[in-house]
């Protein structure tokens, strides 16, 4: 086990993201590698989730099936990251927020109708070809990037983190210049799951948000 | 840094100097029978209208001018494994002093004759230029798709099938693993290129590797050589093939009649080998390191896995117009190109126009750059190179060696194969296909011999061929564990391509095209 994360403000889960850690139960669950709630209960206290093996504790003391659990679990913990991601978005309302390219784009959707919003692609980085036909305010090149990242008051990336530490794409990194951008300022992470070789670390004092 | 420049003013004085001394040192004993042999001719044709030019033979024709060009060649080798110099920079650089080294004349015609410099220059541009039309051709649409992002998605899909089947079936995961990416490789070789595949793979196995905590050197170096199989399986799949098809003129046909299960043959037992030396190597770890699937633990790291693969596959976005138009074009390429060979250049020239023009106008200029300015100047060069070489000790050499075995399969297949591990694959293809024809071993084993010959070369080093090099280049971008260096290749490259060697020099002379 690695070292103890410290959770994103509103998460449910400390060590991993919603949707990968229940995709990771399913798959579990649909192998036959779980058939029993004790066997849920210790993979989730396995995995270094207290939360969620108190939660699945308590559905397993009512003797529920596995299956049933496993849905009960997922609406709750679902239900936690929309509440989590929206109390995000409604932070952002009337901010200027900058999203830094690359983002998936069903990541870029929920921001996308927020009013002062600033779509920024660094060198080597475009709007995803879904998005291209939308009438966004777009800011291309990193040195242009870096010149209006210190006034946006919300930025929002994609990272990759291991032990707590997050690491950006060189591209990103060269516009995330800690060195400009205020203390203040709220930095939401998109996680990605793999690293790459390039990858810069971010040694931010600022408050990160995990989306 | 002195003593670079120390070395780069004695290179230079030497060739200022070494005019002085060419002429006087080109006649031996083995040019002075040439010379004989030149004067017969002469005497034979003196009714003729036009009085025949007399070439002569400068110091590259000497025992002394052929082991300096061998050391030039040892050297840029040498520094783009130890100082990683890149090879268009050391490729150009042996090319210029080659050039430098090429004294006395050679004929234009039989009543002309021109510096052999200025013949090397022209005969290597002359074979250079069909392939920068054809490699143009297939680089164009193959980087389309991959800034399509269609390559990933492949991956990311076939990563999350594996993960999958990893919860379920551990045991299978590793031959799986092997099996896919080995065949993955060998197919986008053939059907793209294999430097292009090189690129596209090598990342592609390392995250899987990463991923699924399987060793990846034996399946880099594995890769490796199933992109030289699958280059050597197409007309269009690698450099060589090209230039054997314009001296045999060989038809797509004959390639997929004639090498393609011998390719495959060798390719299965390439996957066999790849996967015993990963089952030892896994083996030898400790047992934390290990991809170990018993544990409860363990399982929901692979459990996790399959999430983090499912979420590069939701997170990853195609774009489709850019997918359809280079698979379009690439497979309408392939097609008319298969089917009508003769007019290769007027489809290629065609395929270049139609990818650039349904490019997105932003972004057509860099389309047509797609295969970049490092590729052309090192294929140039290369080219440049190999006339030169064709034009010295060793060229005559290779030539006397060709008569001495008469074409044997088995000589051609290890001409090819000391050749390229010791030049180039590119280089060693323009600069032995013609003797080798001329020779009189016009058959299409002859060419099969020596493409076999040049593969298994090209497996042998990983600097023997651009492949290897870019596999070198990319690999070292990731962490220690990855990297694939001259010297950890070099045992699984020997070993492998002298197998492949004595393979296909018993294949093709059982097999008699």
């Amino acid at each position: 086990m690695s070292a103890e994360i410290p959770k994103s403000p509103g998460s449910f889960l400390c060590r991993h993201d919603e949707e990968g850690f229940l995709e990771a139960l399913g798959l579990l669950i649909d192998s036959g590698r779980v058939s029993t709630s004790d066997a849920l209960v210790h993979y989730a206290e396995s995995a270094g989730e207290p939360n969620a093996a108190e939660y699945l504790r308590g559905l397993a003391e009512e003797g529920l099936p596995v299956k049933l659990i496993f849905d009960a679990f997922s609406v709750h913990a679902r239900i936690v990251a929309f509440k989590r991601n929206t109390g995000l978005l409604e932070q952002c309302q009337g901010k200027k927020i900058g999203l830094v390219m690359p983002l998936p784009p069903h990541v870029m959707e929920g921001f996308l109708g927020l009013p002062d919003l600033l779509v920024i692609s660094p060198d080597g980085q475009n709007l995803p070809p879904p998005l291209r036909r939308r009438q966004l305010e777009e800011v291309k090149g990193s040195r242009a990037a870096r010149k209006v990242i210190s006034e946006m008051q919300i930025i929002v990336f994609e990272a990759f983190r291991k032990s707590g530490q997050y690491y950006l794409d060189q591209s990103v990194a060269d516009v995330i210049d800690l060195r400009v951008i205020p203390p203040t300022t709220l930095l939401i992470v998109h996680l990605r799951p793999h690293s790459s070789p390039e990858d810069q670390p971010l040694g931010a004092s600022h408050s990160i948000c995990i989306l | 840094m002195t003593g670079c420049r120390i070395i780069a003013i004695t290179v230079v004085s030497f060739f200022l100097l070494l005019p002085m001394f060419a002429t006087a040192a080109a006649l031996t004993t083995r040019e002075q029978g040439i010379a004989v042999g030149d004067q017969q001719v002469e005497t034979v044709t003196t009714n003729a209208i036009f009085e025949p030019v007399q070439p002569t033979r400068g110091f590259q024709h000497t025992v002394a001018g052929g082991a300096l060009m061998l050391c030039i060649l040892g050297a840029a080798f040498f520094a783009m494994t130890r100082y990683n110099v890149p090879l268009p920079l050391a490729m150009s650089v042996v090319a210029c002093l080659f050039l430098a080294l090429q004294f006395g004349e050679s004929p234009i015609n039989p009543v002309k004759l021109r510096p052999s410099s200025e013949a090397a220059l022209v005969h290597g541009f002359k074979h250079y230029a069909p392939i920068a039309i054809l490699f143009t051709a297939v680089a164009i649409p193959a980087h389309m798709i991959e800034r399509s992002n269609g390559f990933r998605w492949i991956a990311a899909f076939l990563a999350l099938r594996l993960a999958r089947l990893r919860i379920r079936n551990p045991r299978l995961t590793m031959p799986v693993l092997v099996f896919m990416m080995l065949v993955f490789t060998y197919v986008s070789a053939a059907l793209l290129h294999n430097v292009t595949s090189i690129l596209i793979m090598t990342p592609i196995i390392i995250r899987l590797c990463d991923s699924f905590k399987i060793p990846s050197r034996w399946l880099l170096c594995g890769a490796l050589i199933a992109s030289n199989l699958g280059g050597f399986s197409t007309k269009w799949g690698d450099t060589p093939n090209i230039v054997e098809a314009g001296v045999w003129k060989l038809s797509a046909v004959d390639f997929f009649v004639e090498v393609l299960p011998a390719n495959l043959l060798v390719l299965t037992v390439l996957c066999l080998v790849v996967l015993r030396l990963t089952q030892r190597q896994v083996a030898r770890m400790p047992a934390k390191e290990r991809g170990s699937v018993t544990v409860n633990g363990q399982t929901f790291s692979d459990a996790i896995v399959a999430a983090d693969w499912r979420k590069v596959l939701r997170d990853l976005t195609v774009d489709r117009y850019l997918l359809v138009v280079g698979v379009g074009v690439l497979t309408g390429f392939i097609l008319l190109h298969v089917l009508f060979d003769d007019q290769k250049f007027v489809i290629g020239a065609l395929a270049i126009v139609l990818a650039v023009a349904l490019e997105r106008s932003e972004h057509r200029f860099a389309t047509l750059k797609s295969l970049g300015f490092d590729v052309y100047l090192a294929f140039a060069a290369i080219f440049v190179l190999a006339e030169c070489v064709g034009n010295s000790w060793i060229g005559d050499e290779l030539q006397g060696l060709i008569e001495t075995t008469k074409g044997e399969t088995w000589a051609i297949c290890l001409t090819g194969y000391l050749g390229t591990t010791f030049t180039e694959a590119a280089s060693w293809a323009t600069l032995a296909s013609g003797k080798i024809y001329d020779s009189g071993a016009i058959s299409h084993s002859a060419a099969w011999a020596l493409g076999g010959g040049i593969c298994a070369g090209s497996s042998s080093l990983v600097t023997a061929a651009s492949a290897g090099v870019i596999l070198a280049e990319e690999s070292s971008r990731f962490k220690e564990a990855h990297a694939i260096t001259f010297r950890s290749y070099l045992p699984f490259g020997i070993g492998f391509s002298l197998f492949m060697l004595v393979f296909y020099s018993v294949y093709f002379s059982v097999f008699h095209y």
